[in-house]
């Protein structure tokens, strides 16, 4: 890690000793199997500690009730979080990483004054972007809302809102001008998820869980000083949002992933057999294997080290987020799956699912079903590959279909 | 540590760059290729008074005073220009086995005439399978009533036909290893050149039958396997280096040319099956060049994660780079299937580079033996 974290040594105890004191060692027993509201519960008590210690927010400035940690604080912060095996804080993760840096990026005093006390508070956000036509192509959404008197009025469909059920609020992505090209036609607005006209439908993903829901919305009625930004504005707020998705978050997930998936990856294979009754250890091709995987997440971990010591040193960073996002999701499926080719038929027995444990619960084919929301989420593989080449390579756009309008 | 301010790194990776674009441009590497040695005499000399061959040499020795961090960057700069020259066989791994050893005489009598350019040393480790374990080496070495007896032969060995000098890395049937300087006048060296399909790196098989005295050792005999494997990590890291800066290159033409190349009316870049070969290059690059400058960076304070960052260089770097010099030339096409276009120059570059100080499944595994381990 580079050089300006020895300064935070004492900060690092401080927080290596509030873990020892406050991650419960059973955690992810008690979460074994727990349903939906156990699982609610749960994440609302973890996000209490959290709240209580000081570490909710800790990307937040102090005014507005975050921690105003500094970057590498937070890098520390999410190190230790992830070596104490701490419950992942994922019921606000939209709040807190998406809806929150938004309206500080873009909101009014009014709306900062309102909203901002209560996410720190424990409201709950989900996001509404996607829509059923509207995945790699969200600037084509279709969802409209038009102005009668000082509210707007939605109508429309969206899905994949995480959290839904939960949520107090929405972020919600909306078309308002059907003229004008696509990305100039959407409005930000944030929605009460209490409003009448809203109806959420979970939706059973592969792995089993309901964790989103597709969101309806009849006549929705959203007061016009819920827009964020200005009208028409949406996609630029919107992609200050996709931008925060991924950050200091990173050092959290690769640390799991170091610890929790490749650790956990070779001390299962130290108790596996092979058909030859050889321990899987000992054999050459399996030794290939782990050597492969963790010789990956020692890279995957400079990655982001580098990510981190642009943004400290230069105050920015180049195409590194894109990479780490290809290369994480990547190598998180690849090594699952090169679990399940080494355990074999033991791995395909069915375990009471994980909730909360993030990435890495040790079920290798839950994880693997799992890691699809990393391959796909936050823009699918594909369509960052194609971002990066035109982005960062300048190669020239793919011809698209002769109407860059959304109204159809 | 790092010797040079972030600052000054940025500045040097400029002028470097600037000055091999021209000292190593395709006309020159080419016309260095058909020399039997592959040695650029001139950039040889203009580098060294630049004093950039002994970057990491301390001040006290005639050096610069830096730190690896930033022989790194020469050694990424050279991979982009396929540099040839015994850059990493004398500038960087002789002399970091001088500076590694504990004979300070024999650190002082070589490394200022290194450092100028004049004399160049190599490092003989590798057994004719091709393997580098410290503990089956080529080189065999006895205790003798007479001196320290080395035989047999060590293979592959960079620059061999140009090196006035070799340090020898030799194993006894206890697999302890010994490491002592050899001149190629010694009586008993014979040096005979293999041909590789990489005109831009040159190796040779050094066989021996010396018998020297005991101030040609590094250390103590029998007492250089961790010597043994740090030249193989920095071997590793160095040939990472460079392949990082030939992938990076590779890149930035595969892409240039995707810009301009149309066919069915349009840049080839417009399709996504050329666009995502771009993008996966860069995927490796970003990936590769991140590990190879942290691993640089860890022989400036040694620690355990040296071999482990190395290791990962060989299972990740070498490899993901190799495979972008690979599909640079599929980007290409037909004309990145001649002789005449570069590609061809970088693919054989980066093929030698991968296997250069160990296979990959050797290093993989010698990762998973530390993952493994029982804890």
């Amino acid at each position: 890690m580079i050089e300006e974290l020895a300064e935070l040594e004492s900060f690092r105890q401080e927080i290596r000793d509030w873990c020892g004191d406050h991650v419960p060692r059973d955690w992810r027993t008690m979460q074994a199997g727990a349903d939906h509201d156990q699982f609610v519960e749960f994440s609302r008590w973890w996000g209490t500690q959290l709240r209580d210690a000081g570490y909710f927010a800790p990307h937040w400035p102090a005014e507005w009730g975050g921690s105003g940690f500094s970057l590498l604080q937070q890098v520390v912060l999410a190190q230790e979080l992830a070596a104490a095996d701490a419950p992942r804080n994922g019921l606000y993760q939209v709040a807190l990483y998406n809806a929150g840096p938004s309206i500080l990026h873009a909101g009014t005093d009014q709306q900062k004054r309102r909203y901002l006390p209560e996410i720190i508070n424990g409201k709950v956000w989900c996001q509404g972007f996607s829509e059923p036509n509207a995945g790699s192509d969200l600037a084509g959404l279709q969802t409209r809302a038009y102005l009668d008197g000082d509210h707007y009025v939605v109508n429309g469909q969206k899905v994949w809102t995480s959290a839904a059920r939960q949520a107090d609020h929405c972020i919600l992505l909306v078309r308002t001008d059907p003229d004008a090209p696509k990305h100039k036609g959407i409005t930000f607005l944030l929605m009460d998820m209490d409003s009448p006209g809203v109806e959420i439908r979970p939706i059973k993903q592969a792995t089993g869980q309901a964790e989103f829901c597709e969101t309806f919305l009849d006549e929705v009625r959203v007061p016009v000083e819920n827009r964020l930004g200005a009208e028409n504005d949406g996609w630029a707020v919107s992609q200050s949002t996709l931008a925060s998705e991924r950050g200091a978050v990173m050092v959290e997930l690769v640390e799991r992933l170091m610890r929790n998936g490749m650790m956990g990856f070779a001390s299962a294979v130290r108790h596996w057999t092979l058909d030859d009754g050889t321990p899987a250890a000992e054999d050459s091709g399996v030794r290939d294997v782990i050597g492969s995987r963790y010789a990956q997440t020692i890279v995957i971990r400079q990655l982001v080290n580098r990510m981190i010591t642009n943004l400290v040193r230069r105050g920015g960073v180049g195409p590194e987020a894109s990479v780490i996002k290809i290369f994480y999701s990547e190598m998180l499926q690849g090594m699952f799956d090169d679990a399940l080719r080494l355990q074999g038929m033991p791995s395909q027995v069915a375990r009471p699912a994980q909730v909360s444990a993030g990435w890495e619960s040790g079920d290798w084919l839950y994880d693997f079903i799992n890691s699809y929301g990393w391959l796909i989420g936050g823009g699918t593989n594909e369509i960052m590959r194609n971002i990066i080449a035109e982005r960062v390579l300048g190669l020239p756009k793919e011809l698209r279909s002769p109407s860059q309008r959304s109204g159809s | 540590m790092s010797g040079l301010t972030e600052q000054e790194r940025d500045e040097f990776a400029e002028t470097a760059r600037r000055l091999l674009t021209e000292g190593s441009s395709s006309e020159r590497v080419r016309a260095a290729m058909e020399t039997p040695h592959g040695h650029d005499r001139a950039l040889w000399n203009q580098i060294a008074e630049l004093g950039w061959l002994s970057i990491h040499i301390p001040e006290d020795r005639g050096g610069m005073g830096g730190s690896f961090s930033d022989t790194a960057i020469m050694l990424h700069e050279a991979g982009r220009q396929l540099m040839m020259g015994p850059l990493l066989g004398s500038a960087v791994l002789a002399s970091a086995a001088l500076l590694w050893g504990e004979n300070e005489s024999l650190a002082d009598q070589h490394l200022p005439a290194m450092t100028s350019g004049e004399r160049v040393l190599t490092v003989a480790l590798a057994n004719p399978d091709g393997s580098y374990q410290s503990n089956r080496l080529g080189p065999r070495w006895t205790r003798r009533h007479d001196g320290l007896h080395l035989s047999g032969t060590a293979a592959f060995v960079l620059d061999a036909g140009i090196a006035d000098g070799f340090i020898v890395l030799a194993t006894d049937e206890t697999g302890s290893v010994t490491a002592v300087l050899i001149d190629a006048d010694d009586p008993g060296v014979r040096v005979e050149m293999t041909p590789t399909m990489d005109l831009t790196r040159r190796v040779g098989m050094v066989t021996l039958d010396v018998v020297v005295d005991e101030s040609r050792l590094l250390v103590e005999a029998g007492r250089a396997g961790d010597l043994c494997d740090r030249l193989v990590a920095l071997g590793v890291i160095g040939s990472g280096l460079d392949t990082v800066g030939a992938a990076e290159q590779m890149m930035e033409r595969s892409a240039a040319y995707a810009r301009e190349r149309e066919q069915f009316g349009r840049p080839i870049g417009s399709f996504q099956a050329i666009k995502h070969h771009c993008a996966n290059m860069l995927v490796s690059v970003e990936a590769s060049r991140a590990i190879a400058l942290y691993a640089a960076e860890l022989f400036d304070a040694p620690t355990p994660d040296l071999i482990e960052a190395a290791g990962a260089v060989a299972s990740f770097a070498r490899p993901a780079c190799a495979e972008v010099c690979r599909v640079a030339v599929l980007v290409h096409g037909g004309i990145g299937f001649t002789w005449e276009h570069d590609a061809h120059m970088f693919l054989k570059r980066s093929k030698l580079n991968e296997a250069l100080f160990g296979r990959a499944s050797w290093h993989r595994r010698r990762l998973a033996d530390r993952v493994l381990a029982p804890r």
